[in-house]
């Protein structure tokens, strides 16, 4: 059996668009305490101010719901989430590089 | 449905203490969390031990699992008990992901409407829902539609519940517009299209992130794209107007004089397309036509009398 959804259902979380902190918790789910700590230890990085004028860039959403994972299921406490965080940048940056080099040498 | 053997799954002995078990659950998370792991069978896996372990943590979850006896096999019929009752109520908080626990779970220790864990014998304590879980799917599109945008259909396997309550790996068809200009390494959010929602909670989304599959002739570096032009000696040496293929079409790329291999050219802007498009990077590549006839090897001969060059002065001592 299988399923398929419309065309057009998709939204790319590009750095050019940006989400408030409004509508970073309506699509995260998660509370706005949480996010404004993820700031607090510089997991996110929005432009403006202060939290009226925050802009998060549209990636930042999956970053939440990774940093929701980790917390919950590996009972990471913060400096271990932005650990964890930045060697998974880098481990998932140097899979991708390493297969795009395997697909060029075919 | 099948029994379950939590001590099987955490790789621990049945009178494992509290400690023994927490440092099982770390160990295997850490192996198969899903933003962790790669491998296909990972998310599954993951369920499987947070499963484990939110039974043989909780003191009376793994009292009640005992009492079922030590004599079941993994995998093996399970029937509950004739007069056996759920005591277990579910509250929000250390209750996560309990809408893909196994049916064999709900039915020892309760669950909300639904399939699966959603499916046992109602959730106690009411009003309790959970936002499904989020999944990831990486997908390779073409260099071309990501130039221009496109609209593309992909196949993926993912893990759903069927109605016995078992988890499956089921075929999903989607079809999903490449928006023009995304590159490698970004995300396309289709909301709502992630794992079921619990007790009525919305559905979790479903990530997929952008590969490019690979090119005959371009590779890609963020937005920028590069190509090797391959010249003849003599334009090289003269110079040249020659048509260089790019993703928007033909340029005509102006050779200077005197250019040597490996020198790079910038096409600027003919790259991906974005608020600040990349640009397009040729390198030079010289090929020697090779000599086929003896008027051809007499010409190199001529060549090496009339232009004396030593290509190798620089490896000397």
């Amino acid at each position: 059996m299988t399923d398929d959804f419309t065309p057009g259902a998709g939204e790319l979380l590009a750095d050019d668009r940006h989400l408030t902190l409004a509508e970073l918790v309506d699509a995260s789910g998660v509370r706005v305490e949480l996010i404004v700590e993820m700031v607090s230890h510089d997991i996110l990085r929005p432009h403006g101010r202060g939290a009226p004028d925050w802009r998060f860039p549209a990636p930042a959403l999956a970053r939440v719901r990774r940093v929701v994972r980790l917390r919950q299921d590996l009972e990471l406490n913060w400096p271990g989430v932005c650990l964890a965080l930045e060697l998974l940048d880098e481990l998932h940056d140097l899979r991708r590089r390493h297969r795009a080099l395997l697909r060029r040498l075919g | 449905m099948q029994y379950k053997d939590y001590y099987q799954v955490l790789g621990v002995a049945r009178d494992a203490d509290g400690d023994a078990i927490k440092r099982a659950y770390r160990k295997l998370a850490r192996k198969y969390h899903p933003d962790v792991s790669e491998e296909a069978d990972a998310e599954e896996r993951f369920k499987e031990v947070q499963e484990a372990y939110e039974v043989l943590k909780d003191p009376e979850k793994r009292e009640a699992y005992d009492r079922l006896g030590a004599n079941w096999r993994a995998g093996e019929d399970f029937t509950p008990p004739p007069d056996w009752e759920p005591e277990f109520s579910f509250h929000g908080g250390g209750f996560r992901n309990a809408a893909d626990f196994s049916d064999f779970f709900a039915s020892i220790f309760g669950g909300a409407p639904g399939g699966g864990a959603r499916g046992g014998r109602g959730a106690h304590g009411g009003g309790f829902q959970m936002r499904g879980e989020d999944r990831q799917v990486r997908v390779q599109i073409r260099l071309e539609d990501a130039y221009a945008g496109a609209t593309r259909s992909f196949s993926f396997v993912s893990p759903e519940i069927d109605p016995r309550g078992e988890v499956r790996q089921q075929q999903r068809n989607i079809n999903v517009t490449i928006p023009k200009g995304v590159v490698e390494g970004q995300r396309i959010r289709l909301a709502g299209q992630g794992g079921p929602g619990f007790g009525g909670g919305p559905a979790g989304d479903l990530f997929l992130e952008v590969e490019f599959e690979a090119h005959a002739i371009y590779h890609v570096d963020g937005r920028d794209i590069h190509l090797d032009l391959p010249l003849a000696p003599w334009e090289a040496a003269l110079g040249a107007k020659v048509k260089v293929p790019t993703l928007g079409g033909q340029v005509e790329l102006n050779i200077p004089p005197n250019t040597q291999a490996g020198r790079k050219l910038r096409l600027g802007g003919r790259g991906l397309p974005g608020k600040v498009p990349g640009d397009q990077y040729v390198t030079i590549r010289i090929v020697t036509p090779p000599a086929h006839d003896d008027s051809q090897r007499e010409f190199y001969r001529r060549m090496a009398e009339v232009m004396p060059y030593d290509p190798r002065a620089n490896l000397k001592a």
